[in-house]
């Protein structure tokens, strides 16, 4: 196990540095901050000016030298805009975005796991049909729908909730919610697809000859193993929630790093948008490393390796 | 700092005698008070929020890098604008050119920053010295470039040395980057520090800064002027224009800017909030041609495709009147405006004629840029692509992402035909609404024309307030003739304000939260 | 097959298989059944609602008209063509690669596994905006362009719950018996693992399919792809945003017709399912 985790994190070390490496270099193929951060009547020569004293006229394999020899040393660099430590910036913004994520991930697993498991054990009835043409309904909408129709109705018409920023309990509500809507279909498809799969398939059948108890030891084995696509799906869903909920964020003027991620796209704030890639990667290899393991825990056989 | 107490004296006298200028008829009442504030003031003291569409990057306004809504509460400019956007005296008292490339100005005594520093001539020259040092690189340089130097005459008067004749430094000192900062404070705490906690002259002070959620100021006891009416005011950001006009129905926030057209009914049809509409505050719409690329070479092209758009119904159905037809340079409120000039009729005849003329009688086809910094760009870009079709010109509509065509258009990469906006912004003055989009060889222009690149440097280096006026209104005649664009429309600015106060949003886009004062439905 | 010589259709094929045909015969044959030219502006009609009669040409607009007055039900019909050919197009690159990848992963385990999934790690963490961005600065826009976006993005997904797959299937005795008599690996994953999986992968792709119409639709807004008069589902739900609740029909009946082709996609996969159950 020790083993196993020290090697899971020299891979992991390897990946952040590709997914930075990778970064680094597609980003500076997608445009000059320089120009981007002058107001419009600024000329060539300011804009080359500032180009210069930013460093980016340099070639760039020097560049990314002076990149992995900063990170080497910890240093993430300076935002071009808030002129203070990107790596700063990224970590204030981490607790909105979990709180945020938590909260829709718990809402989507329960809904989600429910609706599949129903719709599975009812499976072609009303029930099952019912259940998922809503999850579909609820997938086919665009979040900025879902987002704008819970602020009308939630907020302008019954002043229940408020409709946005972060400011206690119940101004999370809405955004969960929105953010949850969407996986809550693969989840519960998922598990819908996974529990036939252990219901129809052979396990019964093989097990009948060898008595009761085999058989409840091998459906109980079928069953985890039955989990193992719906934990997949609900890392992944997770880890998109993470660094992905830019229109939810927007909609509710959710301070996340989704809306820090973007912000720093459009304005070519390379070293902002590096060390939250560097974040985001390490955040989603973790949440790899601990699904493997949940696969393991759940079906001994298959191997730490 | 030296030489400070030795001219106390002297200066006390100068500013004394400047109080009677020409200029300074207001003196010392804030520019900021409303006329009806002294009735509104005794009442309870206001918290107040302001919903924007964006959260501020640094609170440092030499070094900003958006508008100035926000850091203009906490600092003062040696100019201000009082509601009818008349320049009126803030920091400085009185101001005029004392030969051809420098002004003097008067500044005010007795004013100290919210840390006590004291403001004096030292702290303007130091505020300007770090935006025009070169090695600083300040974003907004460009605003001030005119400016050589800025000398400390005594500790209330400076001299502004400018390259050349500059007829704008009045109104450049109204604008960011020249809000003067304290020296000791800034030098002390350094950029980063000082972007974070400000510290300036102005009615408010800095309490708290949330990143990507909101900023909080509070009035300044000390302010040098009249006391506002609001105590405490919170800029929160909310991007999606919905949300914010919800925000303001559901009495979370009191005023919203950049409210979409769509919106304003809701906001009008509201028993709790009113909508200001601030007409042509916006950008100038229209869709320029790179005039050295065939068949946009040729004027009679450009004219043709000019006769061959209906404006008319593009502001009427698809803005639903959010803008204002126009085939005027320049604003209404700029300087050197004259008055709404004739351009092109709706007449798509003419304009297969003009097409046929110019050698194009089966008509062509081209590349339609668009972005979406103007209201509804896709539609209007659409219906347009549609008009042309109608005489016979095919055009393939593209949307290019924002920080895209920010780059795309100064490189000249954009397409044959792209839509650009322009403004005056916050200096009101013709110079500002046309030089870099009409100067040949500025980044944003596609145009030239040495008779129009004459009158336009001549217009920015004379300080004849008349031969000006003369210089841009014989250009404004020259480019509509020339058509180096096709005239659509200048947008307007939409502010929704709750029935709690009483506020009107502005031409050049501030929000002088000192102006703000309860409104009628306060006491309910 | 061999308890019934003909297997019953029932409701679930029929439906499913009715509504894949009809939704097939519509769009094909937009040209033919759209009422409306869907590409006609008319500036007087802007914004009316379904079944309004037009002002001037007469005739009764069924599901209304957009911001430009446009027709939105042969909108509709014409938009099904391009939306539903990029995104069976990008799932069914990213569904072929992302499957392939994931039982490779699966079965082959260590470094293999471990490079794989990591590669994964790292696509995730590269948003989908910033690389819709650099192939606009790079190449231009283009429907090449966006389906290359689509499947980059979309891979991950299949391959990593097909690797969870993999991973419990390749204990199986049958799979280890085939690898004890030496057959060849690639003969193991195709014969052995791969149709275990298929009812998983057909299950991702149709969940996919309404996630890349609107990201198709998101990604044109950033300029890569679909020129803007074009019709696309995705592009009439995002024209609807800011009309909501002015004209809730802009982007609420493309999305029902998104939320149709997906519910009919499952349902048919369900029942496809279902028959080789009763095998």
């Amino acid at each position: 196990m020790k083993r196993y985790l020290l090697k899971r994190l020299g891979q992991a070390l390897l990946a952040v540095l590709g997914a930075a490496t990778i970064v680094f270099f597609i980003i500076r193929l997608s445009g000059d901050p320089a120009r981007l951060m002058l107001p419009p009547e600024a000329s060539e020569e300011q804009v080359s000016a500032l180009r210069e004293s930013l460093g980016f006229n340099q070639p760039l394999w020097m560049q990314y030298l002076d990149y992995l020899r900063n990170l080497l040393t910890g240093d993430l660099g300076h935002s071009l805009y808030y002129k203070e430590s990107a790596l700063k910036l990224v970590l204030e913004r981490m607790p909105a975005t979990i709180d945020l994520a938590v909260f829709a991930i718990l809402i989507a697993v329960t809904f989600g796991l429910l609706a599949g498991i129903l719709s599975a054990y009812k499976k072609n009835s009303w029930i099952d049909y019912i259940v998922n043409a809503w999850i579909f309904l609820t997938q086919s909408l665009p979040v900025f729908w879902i987002g704008i129709v819970l602020i009308m109705v939630f907020a302008v018409r019954l002043h229940l909730l408020p409709t946005s920023g972060n400011r206690g309990l119940e101004s999370i509500v809405l955004p969960a919610v929105t953010l949850a809507a969407y996986p809550i279909a693969p989840i519960a498809r998922t598990m819908r697809a996974s529990l036939l799969e252990v219901m129809d398939k052979g396990y019964m059948v093989t097990s009948r000859a060898q008595g009761f108890s085999k058989r409840r030891r091998v459906f109980k084995r079928g069953l985890k193993n039955a989990f193992l696509p719906v934990i997949t799906v609900i890392s992944l869903e997770f880890g998109v929630m993470i660094a992905g909920a830019v229109v939810t964020e927007t909609i509710f003027s959710w301070p996340g790093v989704g809306q820090l991620i973007i912000q720093g796209v459009g304005n070519r704030d390379f070293p902002l948008v590096q060390a939250s890639i560097l974040v985001v990667s390490t955040i989603y290899i973790a949440i790899t490393l601990i699904t493997d393991l949940i696969y393991h825990r759940l079906d001994p056989r298959i191997k730490l390796q | 700092m030296k030489k400070g107490k030795f001219l106390i004296g002297l200066t006390l006298l100068t500013a004394l005698t400047a109080g009677c200028s020409t200029v300074s008829k207001t003196e010392p009442a804030a520019p900021a008070a409303g006329s009806d504030s002294a009735s509104a003031a005794p009442a309870q003291k206001l918290d107040i929020t302001i919903g924007r569409a964006f959260d501020v990057n640094g609170l440092d306004p030499g070094f900003l890098t958006e508008n100035a809504q926000v850091v203009d509460n906490i600092f003062d400019t040696l100019v201000k604008r009082d509601e009818n956007e008349q320049l009126v005296p803030g920091l400085a008292t009185d101001w005029k050119q004392i030969d051809d490339n420098t002004w003097e100005f008067k500044l005010r005594e007795g004013v100290k920053f919210t840390n006590g520093e004291p403001f004096n001539a030292e702290a303007v020259k130091y505020s300007l010295d770090r935006v025009l040092d070169p090695a600083n690189n300040a974003p907004t340089a460009s605003y001030v470039s005119t400016i050589k130097e800025v000398q400390a005459v005594d500790d209330y008067t400076v001299h502004v040395v400018t390259k050349n004749p500059d007829p704008l430094i009045p109104t450049r000192f109204n604008r960011y980057p020249t809000e003067i900062v304290p020296p000791k404070y800034t030098e002390e705490a350094g950029q980063e520090k000082f972007a974070q906690e400000p510290i300036g002259t102005g009615p408010y002070k800095f309490v708290s800064w949330d990143k990507g959620s909101s900023v909080v100021l509070e009035a300044n006891p000390d302010y040098w002027g009249e006391q506002p009416a609001v105590e405490k005011v919170t800029f929160r950001s909310i991007p999606e224009a919905s949300t914010r006009v919800s925000a303001l129905l559901n009495g979370e926030v009191d005023i919203v800017t950049a409210v979409s057209p769509e919106d304003r009914s809701k906001i009008e049809s509201s028993s709790t909030a009113k909508l200001s509409a601030v007409e042509r505050a916006g950008n100038t719409v229209y869709v320029g041609f790179k005039t050295d690329v065939k068949p946009f070479d040729d004027p009679k092209v450009r004219q043709a495709l000019n006769y061959a758009i209906d404006v008319k119904s593009i502001v009427d159905k698809v803005l639903q009147g959010s803008a204002v037809q126009t085939n005027s340079l320049i604003g209404p409120k700029d300087f050197g405006y004259a008055g709404e000039p004739d351009g092109y009729d709706y007449d798509p005849e003419k304009a297969k004629r003009l097409l046929a003329e110019a050698g194009y009688p089966d008509g062509f086809s081209a590349t339609l840029d668009t972005v979406s910094w103007y209201i509804k760009n896709t539609d209007v870009a659409q219906v347009i692509a549609e008009q042309l079709k109608a005489v016979g010109v095919t055009i393939k509509v593209n949307n290019v992402e924002s920080s895209v065509y920010r780059t795309l258009v100064p490189a000249g990469k954009q397409s044959d035909l792209y839509v650009l906006g322009w403004s005056s912004t916050n200096t009101l003055d013709a110079d500002a609404a046309i030089y870099a989009i009409l100067r040949s060889g500025e980044s944003y222009s596609t145009y030239s024309n040495p008779d129009v690149d004459a009158k336009l440097d001549e217009a920015r280096s004379t300080t004849d307030e008349e031969r000006r006026k003369q210089l841009y209104q014989e250009i404004q005649g020259e480019v509509i003739q020339d058509a180096p664009r096709i005239f659509l429309y200048q947008e307007n600015q939409y502010y929704g304000v709750s029935d709690r106060l009483n506020w009107e949003g502005r031409i050049d886009g501030s929000i002088p939260v000192s102006t703000i004062t309860a409104g009628a439905a306060d006491g309910k | 097959m061999k308890r019934r010589s003909t297997p019953r259709i029932g409701v679930k094929g029929s439906v499913s298989i009715g509504a894949l045909a009809a939704i097939f015969i519509l769009t094909v044959f937009a040209p033919l059944i759209a009422p409306f030219d869907p590409y006609k502006q008319s500036l007087q009609d802007i914004l009316i609602a379904p079944l309004s009669p037009y002002s001037g040409s007469g005739g009764t607009s069924l599901l209304g008209t957009d911001q430009l007055g446009r027709d939105v039900l042969s909108r509709l019909l014409y938009g099904g063509r391009l939306s539903l050919w990029i995104s069976i197009a990008a799932v069914s690159i990213s569904g072929v690669l992302g499957s392939a990848i994931g039982i490779a992963a699966g079965y082959f385990g260590g470094r293999t596994d471990a490079v794989l999934m990591r590669l994964a790690d790292i696509q995730l963490s590269i948003p989908s905006m910033l690389l819709a961005i650099v192939m606009v600065a790079v190449l231009g826009s283009g429907l090449t362009n966006i389906v290359i976006v689509l499947a980059v993005t979309g891979w991950v997904t299949f391959a990593r719950v097909v690797r969870s797959q993999v991973l419990s299937l390749k204990e199986m005795e049958y799979v280890e018996a085939a690898k004890a008599m030496g057959v060849p690996h690639l003969t193991v994953m195709l014969r052995h693992i791969l149709p275990n999986t298929l009812y998983t992968i057909a299950t991702q792709a149709a969940l996919q399919i309404s996630h890349m119409i609107l990201l198709a639709a998101a990604l044109s807004f950033l300029g890569l792809g679909i020129e803007v008069s074009t019709p696309t589902w995705g592009g009439m739900v995002n024209d609807g945003k800011s009309y909501i609740d002015s004209a809730w029909w802009l982007s609420t009946i493309p999305g029902l017709a998104i939320a149709a082709v997906i519910l009919s996609i499952n349902l048919f996969g369900d029942w496809l399912r279902d028959r080789a159950e009763e095998r």
